[in-house]
């Protein structure tokens, strides 16, 4: 896990990653507003599998600007993951990763 | 160049599906789609003269050196990923039964022998064709491998045993061995003829284009 880290360009931005082990390994490195609680950027990685693959560059740019909340994340990925195949995540985990990572700054 | 020939091979299958066996000529650790480039130790791989490639599959990464590795590209293929595992590896765990090595097929994609890892596997699927690619360790500097491949502390912390390099083995059985017996393997497995093949002259130039093209080029290395 690395810790919080203000984002001087914009002190209400915060950057968090975190990992989690599902099936698979999944970390999110992502970048939040803390006032108005929406995705500035967003990386998911790790070693898990998506059919198909390209489909994780659509995730991390159409998750910018979402708030971050679980329901609408998890309403974002259901759409995006629609069709899709994937093994070591959920998306109910995938949105939970997500959203811990907001709470690693509340703590 | 070996990524580029299995992306070669899939592009370029027709319904007669392809298994391909292949070893490295240096050193080299793969590294999933999906994985960051910070879960291996770059700067490492460059001090040891260890090459670093992204591949088009996803799972985690590996190092390649003493080890046999195969592709499977096929057009038929079960539709449920886990299915497509256990129907692929099944060539993997019968020729390796055949010398006597006691290996079984452990979901999601490992190849295991006592509970100890000797091969893993890697899937992508595109345009109707499913790539697979696979290791089987001949021999293992455990050391080495994980200098190089960064293992999350996550990811240990619910195993029995605490450190993951006491959960690698190797086959000790000779490249050949090894080659022979998938090869006899298919044979049972799929009930089919085998016929040996070698990349033409112009196909070795296209998988040259694609490995200097995508494969070298560093925004695809590094692009996670």
């Amino acid at each position: 896990m690395v810790s919080p880290i203000n984002n001087q360009n914009n002190p209400n931005s915060v950057s968090v990653k975190r990992c989690f082990k599902f099936e698979k390994m999944v970390c999110v490195d992502l970048v939040f507003d803390k006032t108005t609680n929406t995705i500035q950027s967003i990386k998911i990685t790790g070693d898990f599998f998506l059919h198909p693959e390209e489909t994780i560059d659509l995730i991390e740019s159409e998750l910018v600007g979402t708030k971050l909340e679980k329901d609408w994340v998890k309403k974002k990925l259901e759409s995006l993951l629609s069709g899709c195949e994937f093994y070591g995540f959920s998306i109910d985990s995938l949105s939970y990763a997500i959203i811990r990572c907001k709470e690693v700054d509340s703590h | 160049m070996n990524m580029a020939i299995d992306e070669y091979l899939m592009t370029h299958v027709t319904d007669t599906p392809i298994f391909r066996i292949y070893g490295w000529s240096n050193p080299c650790v793969s590294i999933g789609y999906f994985q960051s480039i910070e879960d291996i130790d770059f700067q490492k791989c460059r001090i040891e003269a260890v090459d670093v490639v992204r591949r088009i599959t996803g799972g985690g990464s590996v190092f390649h050196e003493k080890e046999l590795t195969y592709s499977f590209v096929s057009r038929k293929y079960p539709p449920k990923i886990i299915d497509s595992y256990q129907e692929i590896c099944q060539i993997i765990v019968s020729g390796l039964n055949t010398l006597d090595i006691d290996a079984k097929f452990s979901p999601l994609n490992d190849i295991t022998v006592d509970g100890k890892k000797i091969g893993g596997n890697a899937q992508t699927r595109k345009n109707g064709v499913l790539l697979q690619h696979g290791t089987i360790l001949l021999e293992v500097n455990k050391e080495k491998m994980f200098s190089l491949l960064k293992v999350p502390i996550e990811k240990i912390s619910d195993k029995k045993i605490p450190d993951a390099k006491y959960r690698v083995s190797q086959v000790s059985k000779t490249f050949d061995q090894v080659a022979k017996s998938l090869k006899d393997s298919l044979k049972l497995v799929f009930g089919c003829q085998t016929v040996p093949t070698k990349l033409k002259q112009n196909e070795l130039e296209s998988c040259k284009k694609i490995a200097k093209d995508k494969y070298s080029n560093p925004n695809w290395t590094l692009k996670r």
